[in-house]
């Protein structure tokens, strides 16, 4: 970056007038603009995971609560069974999103590098198994894996990912196969001179060298599967076996009024919408977390690109 | 030993269909039986039976129903495709607007970075029902109208200046939060595009905004088609679009499921070909890095 940075720095002194800083407070009003959009509803729901009862009915209240009421928290991590559900979702997340990425950058690199017979069909069925929407195939799957007795284990979500499909895997395909034909061809071909197969050049030249893709799609991958709560919920049917967006339903359906709550004489346990905003934050968190961690990664990932002049 | 006796194309030949292979076995195993049993779906009719595989078949009878009798479907199917194709040069043309912003040397670009990340968090699954659709006691739904009109407005302009403007902002809202991985895709194919070109361009006396039609605009083209596909694929499947929510309505509401199964084959042959000609008429377009081999 360095050089092109002192360029632009240049260019930004040399213009120093103002329809420089004119562009620069409009771009700024536009990002802040649509930074608002992004974090209105993110906002709101941490406010609204810390207000009581009260607070949450009183319309005179909409940003800041009177009290801060933790409470909510506990009553959620209660309801979302965290440390048998979360870690469920953890396991299921990693596992298809690990097969995801190896499975697809290798079945893509066949797509981008290769010529043989059958290869226009074989991306059709890409295409095809993107677009299908899994609503429809569902109740010819549930009874597929009703046959081979794969309910109630994680198989049905996992194994298929391992196999270029599971939740949404054509678009993993595409998008790699996307990536590796804009990779030169001179470093593959240098690897070849060297007496690397095909195989080895996937592992050891195109993988690092497509290392942006595999970290989009990773990201990409763990978030949906992370959030998908449409499949588990028809495979999974014991409680203890779900994942935790499903067990988010949980929390939805508990919702309930005072004066029931009262009735029924479960106060301390009453699920309000500041606890439903609460859950939904705690299922986020490791999507943050996540994101935190990979971004420094995949936002400087390939200045090093392969080829240096 | 043997391998080095078979040509070198034939050698390649086999090793694509090596590197294919999970996929061929994952096409058997996993998808040719749903797929193929939800097309008999579509042929046969459950009606009086309560086990699938004694169903009886009727031929084409649900696609005739389909077009002749419901008058709920080809509304839907109009609505559905006309938002997907609105909405999908708009999400494009915004997210790569707001990543060349995001790429600009600014300030604070390390938190909008991290802010342009929520929507793609956020916005799908549960989270984002829950989020978008359930809201506050106090305020039901003004999640998704984070910028709404006020109501005094519409006394100093007019109901239908109003109506405009309301309309206008919830398209804005709406596609601002479906451009989350668009976003992403684009960030970070912008981000591999390497320095040197545009140096070299910088010294060649190459301005900006030329920089940005002849380098960033052409290297960005093989994403554009990802985020094309993705985003025309992922409307016409969104649980909240009108045909998915008929569809969802009919089987699991009424449990006509192959009558739905029938509707279902009809949306995605129309979907299927839209597709196939959007990436024909953009692949003339789209730049690759690399001469082709035969």
């Amino acid at each position: 970056m360095g050089n092109f940075l002192i360029g632009a720095k240049n260019f930004a002194i040399k213009c120093k007038n103002k329809n420089f800083y004119l562009s620069r407070i409009l771009l700024y009003f536009f990002l802040l603009c649509v930074s608002f959009v992004y974090l209105f509803p993110f906002l709101k729901m941490i406010i609204n995971s810390i207000m009581t009862y009260t607070d949450l009915n009183d319309p005179a209240v909409t940003w800041i609560p009177h009290s801060i009421y933790p409470k909510n928290y506990k009553i959620a991590l209660y309801y979302l069974n965290i440390h048998i559900n979360g870690i469920n979702s953890l396991i299921i997340t990693l596992l298809s999103t690990v097969g995801h990425i190896i499975s697809c950058s290798f079945i893509a690199y066949g797509f981008a590098r290769f010529t043989f017979k059958m290869k226009n069909l074989l991306f059709a069925i890409v295409v095809f198994s993107i677009i299908i929407p899994p609503q429809v195939l569902i109740l010819p799957q549930y009874i597929y894996y009703l046959k081979l007795d794969f309910l109630n284990t994680y198989l049905p979500i996992v194994l298929p990912c391992f196999f270029g499909y599971g939740l949404r895997g054509g678009l993993f395909i595409y998008i790699f196969r996307q990536n590796f034909l804009g990779l030169p061809l001179e470093i593959e071909d240098a690897a070849a001179v060297d007496g690397y197969g095909p195989l080895r050049t996937w592992a050891f030249i195109v993988m690092p060298n497509a290392k942006n893709t595999a970290l989009v799609a990773f990201l990409v991958s763990f978030v949906w599967h992370w959030n998908d709560y449409y499949e588990p919920s028809y495979y999974l049917t014991f409680q203890d076996k779900l994942p935790l967006p499903a067990m988010l339903n949980n929390v939805l359906t508990a919702k309930s009024d005072y004066y029931t709550a009262m009735l029924n004489d479960t106060l301390d346990r009453l699920v309000t919408d500041g606890v439903i905003m609460a859950a939904i934050f705690i299922c986020t968190i490791p999507l943050l977390i996540l994101y935190f961690v990979l971004q420094r990664g995949f936002m400087q990932g390939l200045e090093r690109s392969g080829l240096v002049e | 030993m043997k391998i080095k006796k078979i040509s070198y194309e034939k050698q390649r030949t086999l090793f694509g269909y090596v590197f294919t292979a999970p996929f061929i076995i994952g096409t058997l195993v996993f998808f040719a039986y749903p797929v193929i049993y939800s097309m008999l779906f579509a042929l046969g009719s459950f009606e009086g039976n309560t086990s699938v595989d004694n169903m009886s078949f009727v031929g084409f009878a649900n696609f005739k129903a389909l077009f002749g009798k419901d008058i709920n479907f080809m509304p839907d199917f109009a609505k559905a495709i006309a938002n997907a194709l609105i909405n999908t040069p708009l999400i494009v043309l915004i997210s790569i607007i707001l990543v060349i912003c995001l790429n600009k040397n600014i300030k604070l670009k390390g938190v909008f970075r991290v802010i342009f990340f929520l929507p793609f968090v956020l916005g799908n699954g549960l989270i984002y029902q829950t989020l978008m659709y359930s809201g506050s006691t106090s305020d039901t739904m003004v999640m998704l109208n984070g910028i709404s009109v006020p109501p005094q407005f519409s006394d100093y302009f007019g109901e239908f200046l109003t109506e405009i403007i309301t309309v206008l902002l919830e398209r804005f809202t709406t596609v601002l939060w479906k451009s989350g991985l668009p976003i992403l895709l684009f960030l970070s194919a912008i981000q591999s595009i390497p320095v040197s070109v545009y140096e070299s361009a910088h010294c060649d006396g190459a301005s900006e905004w030329k920089s940005f039609w002849f380098i960033t605009l052409p290297m960005l083209t093989p994403t554009i088609l990802v985020v094309i596909v993705y985003t025309l694929v992922d409307s016409f499947n969104d649980i909240n679009n009108s045909v998915m929510q008929y569809y969802q309505y009919l089987a699991f509401k009424t449990y006509q499921h192959s009558y739905a199964s029938a509707m279902a084959w009809t949306y995605f042959l129309f979907v299927i070909l839209l597709i196939l000609a959007v990436t024909a008429i953009t692949r003339k377009y789209v730049f690759y890095n690399t001469e082709k081999r035969s």
